[in-house]
């Protein structure tokens, strides 16, 4: 039964899974290009959340058409009461394609900012740089 | 809800980012044609979006409802396209709070791309002028954007475009130190922003819609059933998702745990972009869509989350102003010292917002729209005096305020408003706190403030006594004042701070309040 459980929910651990490695990798690996890593598995995870809420054919549905609302579109009423689960949810694609996008920028800055951090200090280890004490 | 497809005329408020944005975007091109260019158009742009601010203000304030709202969505065969029931498309909603926004951050882009015209050529290396003028422009775009929003996604976009852009912005000098902060900066504001996204994701399968109002109501939905109902187990991600959200903006308005980032960034940008980072992007990325989220989208205000939160914010803002005001004192370094004491101002708007009642909250916006002013002008005469000599610690300062009387008059009175001297600004919105938290019943908390201005008064004060009383340590008698383009905008800053705290009822009942009282329905 809880095999079943687990196998149902298992993109929601990966999910915390990927998480916990990229906060780990973010917050405890010195190494500058470690941590911009670091902050793109975060973002996958994020993302892999949001791809995985939308498909509802799996088990539960935790994510309806239209949330906890009423339905109220007539092909919908129509949809469920030939018994079956609503159809995969297409916003949450849309969107992770625009945070896609962020990231990508995030990542960009970031690997220049680590080339001129390079240039500047000789090291990419943070125990070296620190220099401002903030 | 009032539809419209496609953008009119009548919809200026989206123009303000929009043109914001194509002109940023056009500026490198510009530049490759005729050089003489660029400057006026980054001025005319920004001017001509200050004045729409003003009247996108001045029609949100005439409205009755006080906020205009409306959805750029589409038509589908005449008919509009409908997600069980509700519209499909983003909703721009601008109520009293986003157009008091939208106007600061106009008005005071528009005075800082002035006072740029001059600052930069001694700040920033002379190939990356173009690329500042783009930055500039993108993050008040974006920043306008996170204003006008009526929609959770949206918001985040734009503040994606808001904060990158100030990262890129505070490392524009390219030297070692300010690489180094901005890589901290920006380490730190990923984390935040995935925190956001996340907790868009669990907004968005609890409720099922990204648009603010109706998620509002959905949630009061969630919140009021009761066990056994099909809207009961969504409570626990209403929940997870007001963590993160808390998580995510409180790292962006630099409260206590969190608040490391700003005193290594907001120093090493060039001064301009100081003025702008404290005055506005704390605000705007972080508190305002903190009071966007906590009280119109998960209303706080309607007791939904128990006596957990309350108690929580006012212990973080006083950890925040006590150590903020605390380690200003220690600093030598004159920016710095302003970026403490943004950290300790960034906890006395979190008491505001912390004493969950209306007045708290009126204080929290009155002293976000002194405090936005009062730190842009105190960047602005810091950038002045690098500008002119050089001089970076306090202890250098001596007898400038005789050599440079407009811009230390001038500093003067802004730090007078920081430290809370009655006639001017920053002491009405410390009045209005005091005021809010004896009406909450809790009046020991005025110790704090209190407390806090002592504190504010050591550190301004030195700096007021070093520049007119102090043995000067360089040669003074060379210096003279700055050109006009740096000191008009930093006097236009100055009589801001005598008159919102002379006419304190214009902001306060005119603005403040209603504002307040539209987030509390």
């Amino acid at each position: 039964m809880w095999i079943k459980m687990i196998l149902y929910r298992i993109d929601y651990i990966v999910t915390v899974i990927l998480f916990c490695i990229g906060l780990y990798a973010l917050i405890l690996k010195p190494n500058l290009i470690k941590k911009i890593i670091g902050i793109n598995i975060l973002e996958t995870s994020v993302y892999l959340f949001f791809i995985a809420s939308a498909d509802v054919r799996l088990g539960p549905a935790t994510c309806q058409w239209a949330g906890p609302s009423e339905i109220s579109n007539a092909a919908e009423v129509a949809h469920a009461a030939a018994g079956h689960v609503p159809l995969v949810n297409p916003i949450p694609s849309a969107l992770i394609l625009t945070a896609i996008v962020v990231s990508v920028s995030v990542t960009a800055i970031s690997l220049a900012l680590a080339i001129k951090i390079y240039e500047n200090y000789g090291t990419l280890d943070t125990r070296k740089i620190m220099r401002l004490k903030g | 809800m009032d539809l419209v497809f496609g953008i009119g005329a009548s919809h200026l408020q989206v123009f303000i980012p929009l043109i914001l944005l194509i002109v940023a975007l056009m500026i490198p091109l510009i530049d490759k044609i005729d050089k003489r260019y660029r400057d006026p158009l980054v001025v005319l742009t920004t001017l001509m979006s200050g004045i729409f601010a003003v009247i996108v203000f001045l029609k949100v304030l005439s409205s009755p409802t006080h906020y205009i709202e409306y959805l750029v969505g589409y038509a589908w065969g005449g008919q509009k396209l409908l997600h069980s029931g509700q519209p499909i498309g983003i909703a721009l909603r601008t109520d009293l709070l986003g157009a008091i926004l939208l106007l600061l951050i106009n008005a005071i882009g528009f005075l800082a791309v002035v006072y740029s015209l001059q600052y930069i050529q001694h700040d920033v290396p002379e190939e990356k002028h173009t690329y500042y003028y783009t930055l500039l422009l993108l993050m008040l775009a974006g920043m306008s954007g996170i204003a006008i929003t009526g929609d959770c996604f949206n918001a985040y976009v734009f503040f994606e475009v808001a904060s990158i852009s100030s990262y890129a912005l505070v490392s524009i000098n390219g030297k070692a130190e300010s690489l180094e902060a901005t890589f901290k900066y920006l380490l730190i504001g990923a984390l935040s922003s995935v925190f956001i996204v996340f907790a868009i994701g669990l907004l968005f399968n609890a409720t099922g819609t990204l648009n603010m109002q109706y998620a509002s109501q959905q949630i009061a939905k969630i919140i009021d059933s009761t066990p056994g109902s099909p809207y009961y187990p969504y409570r626990y991600l209403i929940f997870a998702s007001l963590g993160l959200f808390i998580m995510g903006f409180s790292v962006k308005a630099a409260f206590f745990p969190g608040h490391a980032w700003l005193a290594d960034a907001h120093p090493v940008a060039p001064a301009s972009i100081s003025a702008l980072l404290s005055g506005l992007i704390v605000k705007a990325t972080g508190v305002f869509l903190l009071i966007r989220f906590l009280f119109s989208i998960f209303g706080i205000h309607k007791g939904y989350y128990g006596k957990i939160l309350s108690p929580l914010f006012l212990i973080i803002s006083a950890i925040t102003i006590l150590s903020g005001s605390l380690f200003a004192i220690v600093q030598t370094q004159i920016k710095r010292m302003l970026a403490f004491s943004t950290i300790a101002q960034m906890g006395y708007i979190l008491f505001g917002i912390a004493l969950v009642t209306y007045n708290g909250l009126a204080g929290s916006i009155l002293h976000i729209i002194n405090h936005a002013i009062v730190k842009s002008l105190l960047f602005l005469c810091s950038g002045i005096i690098i500008y002119k000599t050089g001089i970076k610690d306090i202890t250098d300062m001596g007898k400038l305020g005789y050599r440079m009387p407009v811009t230390m008059a001038c500093f003067t009175i802004g730090a007078c408003s920081m430290v809370g001297v009655p006639p001017l600004a920053g002491f009405m919105s410390k009045w209005v706190l005091a005021t809010a938290s004896f009406q909450a019943g809790m009046p020991y908390l005025v110790i704090i403030l209190l407390l806090s201005s002592l504190l504010n008064a050591v550190y301004y004060f030195r700096v007021i006594a070093i520049s007119y009383f102090g043995d000067p340590k360089i040669e003074v008698d060379k210096i003279d004042e700055a050109p006009k383009t740096m000191l008009v905008p930093v006097l236009i800053l100055a009589s801001l701070v005598f008159i919102l705290g002379i006419l304190v009822k214009y902001p306060y009942h005119g603005a403040a309040l209603p504002s307040a009282r539209l987030l509390f329905r």
